[in-house]
């Protein structure tokens, strides 16, 4: 999958047209996605949850071993619409994308712990939707959020951004992941 | 008269010695004294909860990580799974304790924090320092581990509570989808780990019975799912939030209290019908989801920054809990608590 996120992007990335969001937000709500758009491209795409493990038993000084308690990501995927959806191939006005997807993960290897994700997929400054995941105990969260643009211009940018959280009974960790796509 | 002359300056060497080795004793007691339990400590590219070479070995920078900490003579561990949960056992008689509140950092940038201390339904008034602070702001350099000690008084007669430092970053505002983790430190005045004898005093608040009910969606277990609704109980966008008029708040599948709270930066307690002093104490049914009105006077105010606390098994009932895991009456370890900044 990652592959094919490389290539639709280097294939794709010399249209014509950008499209830009025409929406309008009350000031505070749109600040608050700019921000998001902008930590988007700074964050890194994988976290890994740390903690300090004495004896075997999370805790936070002390350590005599070093473990790693979760794993957190956000990746875009994108897949080219099949000829036969109805789309036609790359002209001038849109290249054929079909869905384009960002996916989220929280992972917890603790016991005793809460965890959640919540995944945010934005175009071009816009958010187009969240979702999110939680769990308990050792398991994995996975929060995916879809777009199907059937077509996307030249300088159409996705970005995605993850908040993972993780809880054990005596330590909070929190971590935000983040991906981003340009055609 | 030369030999004394040597006995002058062999004494005058000797008293140099000791003169720069009481000088250096000094120093030491100095440093040792900003350094006592009572005083705030940062030590810049130490990590307490994160390791040191955290980006070597992830690959990234985490924002936050936070834990608490007694005094080893005040702990008690209790095991499940080989996991262990720390409990605060105080000794008779005590008026107040103290647990060092650590923030972890590996961003390089200064970081900004607003500190309040939630007990007993409210929050309450703590000393750091000796000095008294309904809230505590955190400048905190980048990079590094911040140890803060806090004195907290021991204000009720129950032998089991909690206290629950409530952690606000100031230079972050979050998303409403973005939970933010709040570590409990529990509490217990019992001479023993046995929590299989308590009773709940918990009173559940009769607002809960004017509180909508919907079957919930979801089905799995995991952290309460937060949803911002409008007047007519549509889920909301995250840049659509000042359209804000309920809460929907979708919990576990298995009966469970919990204590709601919607607060503002100042610690003000906002009720849904006025005024409200304390938290609201509810029962969350099995699979239903609450819709809860957000206070009137947070949506007409115009301060920007409110929030939703959500605390599940408050007081007592962590320990009850604790005691559910270990006999197997219950599943999962659902002692959390997490806030929600819901404009």
């Amino acid at each position: 999958m990652k592959s094919l996120r490389f290539g639709i992007g280097v294939i794709l990335s010399t249209s014509l047209l950008y499209a830009s969001s025409a929406e309008v937000f009350a000031k505070e709500n749109k600040d608050d996605v700019s921000k998001l758009w902008e930590k988007a491209a700074l964050y890194g795409n994988e976290v890994d949850l740390r903690a300090v493990v004495e004896d075997g038993k999370v805790t936070t000084q002390g350590s005599t071993t070093i473990s790693t308690v979760g794993t957190g990501s956000t990746y875009i995927y994108a897949s080219e619409a099949s000829l036969t959806s109805g789309v036609k191939a790359i002209t001038p006005q849109g290249y054929p994308v079909s869905e384009v997807k960002a996916v989220g993960k929280t992972t917890s290897k603790v016991t005793l712990s809460t965890h959640g994700v919540t995944t945010t997929l934005m175009l071009n400054g816009t958010s187009i939707g969240s979702n999110k995941d939680s769990g308990v105990g050792k398991s994995t969260d996975t929060a995916t959020v879809y777009h199907y643009p059937n077509s996307v211009s030249s300088g159409w940018e996705y970005r995605a951004t993850s908040h993972h959280t993780l809880s054990t009974s005596t330590n909070t960790f929190v971590a935000d992941t983040g991906d981003s796509m340009k055609f | 008269m030369g030999q004394k002359k040597y006995l002058v300056v062999a004494f005058a060497i000797f008293f140099g010695f000791l003169f720069s080795g009481c000088s250096n004793f000094v120093k030491k007691e100095d440093t040792r004294a900003l350094h006592t339990d009572h005083t705030i400590s940062f030590q810049k590219n130490k990590h307490f909860i994160i390791p040191d070479n955290a980006k070597e070995q992830l690959g990234f920078i985490p924002d936050t990580a936070t834990s608490f900490k007694v005094d080893s003579k005040l702990k008690k561990k209790w095991m499940i799974d080989n996991e262990s949960v720390d409990v605060v056992s105080l000794k008779p008689g005590m008026k107040q304790f103290t647990f060092d509140f650590i923030i972890d950092s590996l961003k390089d940038r200064n970081r900004h924090f607003r500190l309040f201390i939630f007990h007993n339904q409210k929050f309450i008034e703590f000393s750091i320092n000796h000095k008294k602070y309904m809230y505590y702001d955190i400048q905190m350099e980048g990079n590094g581990s911040l140890k803060i000690p806090i004195d907290v008084p021991v204000l009720n007669n129950y032998k089991f509570s909690e206290y629950l430092p409530i952690l606000i970053d100031k230079d972050q505002k979050q998303l409403f989808t973005n939970n933010i983790p709040v570590t409990k430190v529990l509490v217990s005045k019992s001479n023993n780990n046995d929590f299989s004898k308590i009773s709940s005093h918990i009173k559940l608040d009769d607002d809960q019975k004017t509180f909508k009910k919907e079957n919930s969606k979801s089905n799995e277990f995991g952290l309460p799912s937060v949803i911002l609704l409008n007047e007519d109980f549509k889920p909301l966008k995250i840049e659509e939030v000042s359209s804000v008029r309920y809460v929907r708040i979708d919990q576990v599948p298995q009966k469970i209290v919990e204590e709601i709270m919607f607060f503002d930066m100042e610690g003000n307690i906002y009720g849904v019908k006025g005024k409200q002093p304390l938290s609201y104490m509810l029962e969350q049914p099995r699979n239903q989801d609450f819709i809860i009105p957000v206070p009137k006077k947070m949506i007409s105010s115009r301060k920007e920054r409110f929030f939703l606390l959500i605390n599940n098994n408050p007081g007592e009932e962590s320990f009850i809990h604790l005691n559910d895991i270990k006999r197997r009456k219950s599943k999962f370890f659902l002692n959390f608590a997490n806030v929600y900044e819901i404009r």
